[in-house]
């Protein structure tokens, strides 16, 4: 058990690894009423290949299993949490899956249930059809949203024979085809403790916890597994322009760039805060790009400029409801020539230590923060220092990640006018 | 005017100090998008920061402090809140209280003017987005829905009135209608709630205003002797299936706290009797909830369905609401209902904006007691109460917005005449 004490901040973060290999992160809050716990699984929609047969899974499987994992064979999970008090919620993305729960009572029961219910499946033919239904309803839903609509889109475009092609959710295709035995293969390898990570926050004690936790993970046995890689990408796009219609909409605009991971030159970390202090100076709300485009009626509060910059991911997007698509085009062109002042990037190094600060009051905020970086194999605490060292020739170099030859636009019109 | 009535919590939990003003004024349908678009104005420039940018690159060099308004209705009682929220001294680099108190107050008592108006400019501006905003909500098939439906189930009342206003009344607001709601605005009622580890009451004489004494619940409801059945065709891919229940009980009513049970075993969870049902049983739904509405006495129930099993859905969830009248419920569920909300009380408190909105809100309620009150009252609620609660209910309005257009079949048993 290894604690650590993060003075500026105040706080205790306690982290194990239990003999099963099960990542245990720990921040304890005794002044709250409420615990916040995650399990996550570093199996998201991305992770589509099969352990051991050179085949892939149908798209929208992560998505799928983590609908299922809340059948326990005495009845369904949900029940047996609220009966401890405690509300619970799952959700899948590109890297992960995670399961949660809120309590301020039971802590330890509810924690043990939550691992075993993420390190057992029970399952069935009639119970998985059953969701299909359900599942293709939530994809219905989604497909209702023009927003969700244009970044899926562009995502098809962006990539060629990759999973981040796929909605997470996959379609009413792939739903359909997922079967009893795709969902078991995916449970035994990826949900095994070596890619699990468990985060508590909250008025806990550590050491009772961990030793609970150690007793839980003692009492079942897990098999050998390797995970398998996702593949790296080409950089080449499927398609760099696309138009497309909703008929509930406005006309939107996106614009997304692709780069290799390479682009970083080994430090993601470094270059992640340079693009989001790039993008927040160049396109937030106080850039001159934004209020001198809302001024004109080029944009609105729709607009918005994000990245991810991830280990095995690099992508920017542009993106916002538009009436006047070419000339926003041509000024996000424009911009991306532009560098900002070491005047401006200090204001916005302030304005996120700030609001890293506030976010540790914040359970919620706090779990998903360890969570994303620890399963990136970095840790919070420390992200904070590298954004306080960036230099003003860290984030000069962004623009370079802006190559018009791995862009692709999608314009969707909207029928409502 | 006198300093607006404040009340602190004091708590060393959050990092940041938050302070929320609230100002309440009955809603008048003539001025509603004024006082929509007003908060939007105020936040475009002070005089010592003329523009949005200029107030904002401020705020984001106090550390990320943050400025926010809402508009919101409690009954029939518009809420005009503007909150502040900062470091705290002993996490911040640099002490920022006194800024950041101060760019509030001038949000508030010193917008940018030009020869003693609001800017024509800025008005303009606001104007279009708040259009725009309006145009971007018609995308969103549960706005649109929700909207359609309360349309409908409030027709004739005042609640009915949309607080964030309309695009035609928005497009004509002009410098003078919006210095005539600016000046309303100050002169309401109001209340500050602070919460943190420093008290902020020396700077807050700066916020003046009358004391506030409102009335939160409204009782106006029309009779229907029979349940109404609507559908409107929209283009969206799902239809929604939304029906609407009157109760008279309301946030003050002794039923409130088993009403609060009755809505949670109806459709507040994972294990209600609407997400077994209609969700997990039948698979009709992914998303199937009810939602109590305390200041009004009604309880909508809600669900997206594919057009083909609207009236399947519906007739599902009319008859949990029977079996919930029926007592047709566990006991394990009525002891989870009550869990869940005593664990919502309780972490209401894990957070600043839920301490403060928990404090005004029990305030302009008069209530004095403690969480552990409500907390002792909820635990004594018994499954004949919450049986009585739901017997109130009564089926008002079965609505559909659908793709295909839709011709009610089904009648609820307690309802033997379909109008």
């Amino acid at each position: 058990m290894d604690i650590r004490t993060i003075e500026p901040f105040q706080e205790t973060v306690v982290s194990h690894t239990c003999a099963s290999g099960l990542s245990v992160m720990i921040v304890p809050k005794p002044a709250f009423a409420r615990t916040y716990v995650t399990a996550t699984m570093r199996f998201g929609s991305k992770h589509l290949h099969h352990p051991t047969t050179n085949t892939k899974f149908p798209a929208g499987i992560a998505h799928f299993l983590e609908h299922k994992m809340f059948e326990l064979p005495d009845g369904d999970a949900a029940s047996q949490f609220a009966a401890l008090g405690a509300t619970t919620n799952a959700f899948t993305s590109f890297d992960k899956t995670t399961y949660l729960f809120r309590t301020i009572n039971h802590v330890e029961e509810a924690t043990c249930l939550l691992l075993d219910m993420v390190q057992s499946l029970t399952i069935d033919a009639a119970s998985v059809t059953k969701e299909k239904g359900i599942i293709q309803e939530e994809i219905a839903m989604y497909d209702d949203m023009p927003d969700s609509v244009l970044f899926w889109r562009t995502m098809h475009n962006l990539f060629v024979d990759h999973p981040l092609t796929y909605d997470i959710a996959g379609t009413a295709q792939s739903v359909d085809a997922i079967t009893v035995d795709d969902l078991m293969t995916c449970h035994q390898t990826y949900y095994h403790p070596t890619n699990t990570l468990l985060v508590v926050v909250g008025p806990v004690d550590p050491t009772q916890l961990i030793a609970l936790i150690e007793a839980n993970q003692a009492s079942k046995s897990f098999a050998q597994i390797e995970v398998p890689n996702v593949p790296e990408y080409e950089v080449a796009l499927r398609k760099s322009y696309d138009t497309i219609t909703h008929l509930e909409a406005q006309d939107k605009l996106m614009i997304a760039y692709k780069q290799s991971p390479e682009v970083y030159q080994g430090n993601f970390l470094k270059y992640r805060f340079a693009m989001n202090i790039y993008l927040e100076i160049m396109f937030g709300s106080t850039s001159d790009f934004y209020e001198r485009l809302v001024d004109q009626g080029v944009i609105n509060d729709s607009f918005s400029a994000f990245s991810f910059v991830e280990p095995d991911m690099a992508l920017a997007f542009f993106s916002g409801d538009t009436k006047k698509p070419d000339q926003l085009f041509e000024e996000i062109k424009t911009t991306l020539d532009l560098v900002p002042s070491k005047e401006e990037i200090q204001i916005v190094q302030q304005r996120m230590l700030g609001s890293f600060i506030r976010s540790l009051h914040s359970l919620e905020a706090l779990a998903h923060d360890i969570t994303n970086y620890s399963i990136l194999g970095e840790d919070v605490f420390a992200a904070i220092e590298v954004i306080q060292e960036l230099t003003v020739e860290d984030v000069k170099q962004i623009p370079a990640f802006f190559d018009e030859e791995f862009k692709t636009v999608t314009m969707l019109h909207g029928k409502r006018h | 005017m006198n300093p607006l009535a404040h009340k602190h919590i004091s708590t060393t939990q959050f990092k940041t100090n938050l302070i929320v003003l609230r100002f309440f004024s009955p809603i008048e349908e003539a001025t509603t998008s004024a006082h929509a678009l007003l908060p939007d104005v105020l936040l475009a420039g002070t005089m010592t920061h003329p523009t949005r940018r200029l107030l904002q690159q401020a705020l984001e060099a106090l550390y990320d402090t943050r400025i926010r308004t809402s508009v919101s209705r409690v009954g029939n009682t518009r809420v005009t809140q503007f909150s502040v929220e900062y470091l705290d001294d002993a996490v911040a680099p640099a002490s920022v209280t006194s800024e950041a108190i101060g760019l509030l107050a001038d949000v508030l008592y010193h917008p940018y003017l030009v020869a003693g108006q609001f800017d024509q400019a800025i008005i303009e501006r606001e104007q279009r987005l708040m259009i725009e905003e309006m145009e971007s909500n018609q995308e969103n098939k549960n706005y649109v829905a929700n909207k359609a439906f309360k349309q409908v189930l409030f027709a004739g009342e005042d609640y009915v009135i949309d607080i964030d206003g309309t695009l035609e009344q928005t497009s004509t607001i002009d410098a003078a209608q919006l210095q005539q709601v600016y000046n309303e605005l100050i002169a309401s009622p109001g209340l500050i709630v602070s919460v943190g580890a420093t008290d902020p009451t020396p700077y807050l004489s700066l916020f003046q205003g009358r004391q506030a004494d409102v009335s939160f619940v409204d009782r106006q409801t029309t009779s229907r002797i029979h349940p109404q059945y609507i559908s409107d065709v929209g283009r969206f891919v799902q239809a929604s299936v939304m029906i609407g229940y009157r109760t008279p009980i309301c946030f003050d009513d002794e039923l409130y706290y088993p009403m609060i049970l009755a809505d949670s075993i109806l459709g507040g969870s994972q294990s209600s009797l609407l997400f077994d049902q209609v969700r997990e049983t039948h698979s009709l739904a992914y998303s199937v909830y009810s939602s109590y509405q305390g200041a009004k006495g009604a309880m909508v129930l809600s669900a997206g369905v594919d057009a083909s099993n609207v009236q399947q859905a519906a007739s599902l969830m009319v008859e949990q609401v029977a079996r919930l009248q029926a007592g047709d419920f566990s006991d394990e569920l009525l002891r989870n209902a009550k869990q869940l909300w005593m664990q919502e009380v309780e972490t209401v408190y894990d957070t600043n904006t839920g301490t403060a909105i928990k404090s005004i809100h029990d305030w302009g309620l008069g209530r004095r007691g403690s969480k552990y009150d409500s907390i002792q009252q909820m635990n004594q609620v018994t499954k004949a109460q919450v049986m009585a609660a739901a017997a109130t209910l009564t089926l008002d309005t079965v609505y559909a917005y659908s793709p295909k257009e839709v011709v009610w079949t089904f009648e609820p048993s307690n309802h033997s005449k379909k109008q």
